[in-house]
């Protein structure tokens, strides 16, 4: 089987998370994607799972194998080679291969692919045809040098300030995770196929932008859209919606364990209503339609959860999902591990991890009748393909390579 | 020379048939360059009737909700449940490059529409499915709104404050998010048919996407821990929103030279000098001790003033936006990325341009979203060729 971006070279210098998981997207189509890294920054591959947990001793750890999971998740099916391109003779090497290679995408930070000329005006001198990619946090303008991490951006953006409950206090917010990094990535990976796309037809490169702050912006733009036109900053709305009751989040049995039930019509409320094998309270005319529900929605909502504390989360589901009402577990880490659906559709990925030995990960988002790569490959020890790509792709010999690694340029 | 593709996507044909989970897939495939036609049932799209509306008056052309997510759409209507609606959508399907559908898994096939089927008329058809678990699996026939999406993938359990209830996140992100994973195969799947000349079909699941985001798998395989809500906190102490004399700074000190930066920014406080700082671990344990002192600091100026101290030291720090202060923003107003729009139920506003920006084929919204069934005409007899009197018998019979 031909993969869908068989022959296509990518060129990786990104770090963290957006960036690489937009490469691995495009390594999960059957891209080559190339990491040129080097142990003077190691950044996301010498980070522990999560920095607070533990602090590495870089002077106990093999950096030859050393492969984080976090560095794992993001960087399957790519390959490294060990060039450093603080060097200006990395920066020649680099750029030997870019006129082999089909797109090169960074998320340095701002100013550093200019100064290094790495730029597009600069790189498509040496290959008309490629497309460069930048991934800034911000991208040029008055915070240009600001360095954001994903969260600091769903609090700039506004959607921080968004996700909460009506009464969630302000520094309580959900504003702790990756989400927007993963959002970019995916939108990047798309820019990036698009600018192949009109390659393809027209055989013209192209430069292209996706900030990461206007990627996060675009997740939010109903709640700009209300204020434009309506002059209104809606508080956070937390987990009813205004139009369908039951509709909300529920505790269950065991400690902080937690489903949700939508109940979006009449029908549903019928079928609900049998599920609980016809209670007495249901029968109140306080329930007995929709905008009668909506009016009584806190007594409505202790009465479910009287009901939902009586079963586990998937029990829930379970009871309310076979007589056909939207109902789900929130489900843990642990739950999702062991999820039934994920695991039959091939969503999950076991791998080694450097040595962590096999670690389970998320696999794409979406299935392909043809052209995706099926069996990943782990992420790549630093400078893994060195070989492949010094003698093979830029055909250097031997006492070539000797210098550039006694230099510190293959480093 | 190649004025024929000024946007990336110029001239490939896209029927949207999604009314909710898989609307932004049109919109992306559109602002993008394609040329998108929103098929909506002839009473209009559901989202049509979704909030907010302008004013708060419900109304088919007063949903932001669905000028949201349909501007740089055409629309017309076409009842697909009679045996003629279905007739002219499988004409359309034969002079078309996308299908994007978002209904229940064996909605398409009951219907004579799946994907077997388009294929037979058209076999450089590409349809993408969108939906909660995929079209596969023993969940596939589950209900799956937005909050039951993002509850079983995972994100719902880690967001939120440590003693509160699990938050969904606003906007519907988790249709929001599959539908950009939905695009990224459907333009896949479109390279892939300059070699193979063969369409294929994109399954896409919200679950999925939502897992993918939440890290969790890996968290939970790796460690065994299972992921807990902590608010905004992230990464070591300090790590998180706090509160300042004009509003509130998101503060981050993930790598050591964030923290070492942070403490500079604060005045070196003689407390936190000792090595034993450093170690985020150690932080972690006296949050209470931090806390303390980074209040101090942080109340006693503005949101800009603290930003821009933690920015000089290299310390990842934004100010705390609402949706009304972002737009307000000096960054934000010189990139230019809102814009102005007109249409014809809302009026004039700003709207939020595409976020892609490839310099030779760049984004542009060209026309705002549909009114209902604004294009019947222009499609059915100006591209398919019916006549104005059978467009009106078409009319007539609840076909159009």
């Amino acid at each position: 089987m031909t993969l869908a971006l068989q022959g296509i070279r990518v060129l990786d210098i990104t770090d963290a998370v957006a960036g690489p998981f937009s490469t691995m997207m495009l390594a999960t189509m059957g891209a080559e994607v190339i990491r040129p890294e080097s142990r003077r920054h190691l950044g996301f591959r010498g980070n522990p799972q999560t920095p607070a947990e533990g602090d590495i001793d870089f002077s106990k750890v093999d950096m030859n194998t050393l492969v984080s999971p976090n560095f794992s998740r993001f960087n399957l099916n790519k390959l490294s080679v060990a060039l450093n391109l603080t060097k200006p003779e990395g920066r020649e090497v680099f750029k030997k291969l870019v006129k082999v290679s089909d797109i090169v995408i960074d998320n340095l930070s701002f100013g550093i692919v200019r100064k290094w000329g790495l730029d597009y005006d600069t790189l498509k001198q040496i290959k008309n045809d490629i497309i460069v990619v930048n991934m800034p946090s911000l991208g040029e303008g008055p915070h240009e040098e600001w360095t954001t991490w994903g969260m600091n951006l769903l609090s700039f953006t506004g959607f921080a300030y968004s996700w909460g409950h009506p009464d969630t206090i302000m520094e309580e917010r959900a504003a702790s995770h990756y989400y927007g990094d993963y959002i970019a990535g995916m939108m990047t990976a798309s820019a990036v196929l698009a600018a192949l796309f009109h390659r393809a037809r027209t055989g013209e490169g192209q430069n292209v932008e996706v900030a990461q702050v206007e990627a996060t912006a675009s997740l939010l733009g109903l709640s700009y859209m209300d204020y434009f036109v309506n002059n209104r900053v809606s508080p956070p709305k937390g987990n009813r919606d205004p139009r369908y009751a039951p509709y909300n989040c529920y505790r269950c049995k065991d400690d902080d364990r937690w489903c949700v039930i939508a109940v979006f019509n009449e029908d549903d409320w019928q079928k609900l209503r049998r599920a609980l094998e016809f209670p007495k309270w249901a029968e109140d005319p306080k329930f007995q339609n929709m905008e009668s529900r909506l009016k009584n929605t806190v007594e409505l909502d202790k009465r479910i959860e009287d009901w939902t504390k009586q079963h586990t989360p998937h029990q829930v589901m379970k009871i309310l999902q076979s007589v056909g009402i939207a109902a789900a577990a929130v489900q843990n880490g642990e739950n999702l591990y062991y999820d039934l659906q994920l695991r039959a559709r091939g969503h999950m990925v076991e791998l080694m991890a450097g040595n962590q030995g096999p670690v389970t990960f998320d696999g794409p988002p979406l299935h392909l009748n043809s052209g995706q790569v099926l069996k990943m490959e782990p992420a790549p020890i630093l400078g893994a393909q060195d070989n492949y790509v010094y003698k093979q792709l830029l055909g250097l010999s031997q006492p070539e390579i000797d210098i550039l690694i006694k230099n510190k340029v293959i480093f | 020379m190649n004025d024929a593709f000024t946007s990336a996507l110029s001239g490939i044909k896209v029927l949207d048939l999604t009314e909710e989970r898989g609307l932004y897939a049109g919109k992306m495939l559109a602002d993008l360059g394609a040329d998108v036609t929103l098929i909506e049932e002839i009473k209009g799209s559901k989202a049509r009737r979704a909030p907010p509306y302008r004013n708060d008056v419900p109304g088919p052309e007063n949903s932001l909700y669905f000028v949201n997510y349909n501007t740089n759409k055409r629309g017309i209507t076409l009842n697909l449940g009679c045996s003629e609606g279905q007739g002219i959508f499988k004409h359309l399907v034969s002079r078309s490059d996308v299908v994007v559908e978002d209904n229940e898994v064996g909605f398409m096939q009951s219907i004579g529409l799946d994907y077997p089927v388009l294929r037979s008329l058209n076999r450089g058809i590409i349809m993408a499915s969108i939906t909660g678990f995929g079209q596969t699996g023993p969940y596939r026939a589950f209900k799956a709104s937005d909050i039951v999406s993002f509850a079983m993938g995972g994100m719902m359990n880690i967001s939120g404050s440590k003693n509160g209830a699990p938050v969904v996140a606003p906007c519907e992100q988790s249709n929001h998010s599959v539908a950009i994973a939905a695009v990224f195969g459907i333009l896949t799947a479109l390279l892939t048919r300059i070699r193979t000349g063969e369409g294929q079909l994109v399954d896409a699941s919200a679950h999925e996407m939502v897992a993918t985001c939440a890290s969790e798998v890996m968290n939970y395989s790796n460690t065994s821990r299972i992921g807990q809500r902590n608010g905004s906190q992230f990464g070591s102490v300090p790590g998180r929103i706090y509160p300042c004399k004009d509003g509130h700074v998101h503060i981050l000190t993930v790598r050591p030279n964030h923290w070492q930066g942070f403490r500079e920014v604060m005045g070196n406080p003689a407390t936190l000098m000792g090595k034993e700082w450093d170690s985020g671990v150690f932080r972690n344990k006296n949050v209470d001790i931090i806390d303390a002192l980074v209040t101090e600091f942080t109340m006693s100026r503005t949101k800009m003033e603290i930003t821009e101290l933690c920015q000089a030291k290299g310390v990842p720090c934004t100010p705390v936006n609402t949706p009304a202060e972002f737009p307000d923003d000096a960054h934000i107003k010189q990139r230019g990325i809102f814009i102005e729009m007109k249409h014809p139920g809302i009026g004039c506003f700003s709207y939020l341009a595409p976020p892609y920006r490839l310099s030779r084929t760049p984004c542009s919204i060209r026309r705002s979203a549909p009114l209902l069934g604004q294009h019947n005409q222009e499609v059915y007899c100006g591209e398919i060729g019916y006549k104005p009197g059978e467009l009106a018998a078409l009319k007539d019979k609840g076909v159009i």
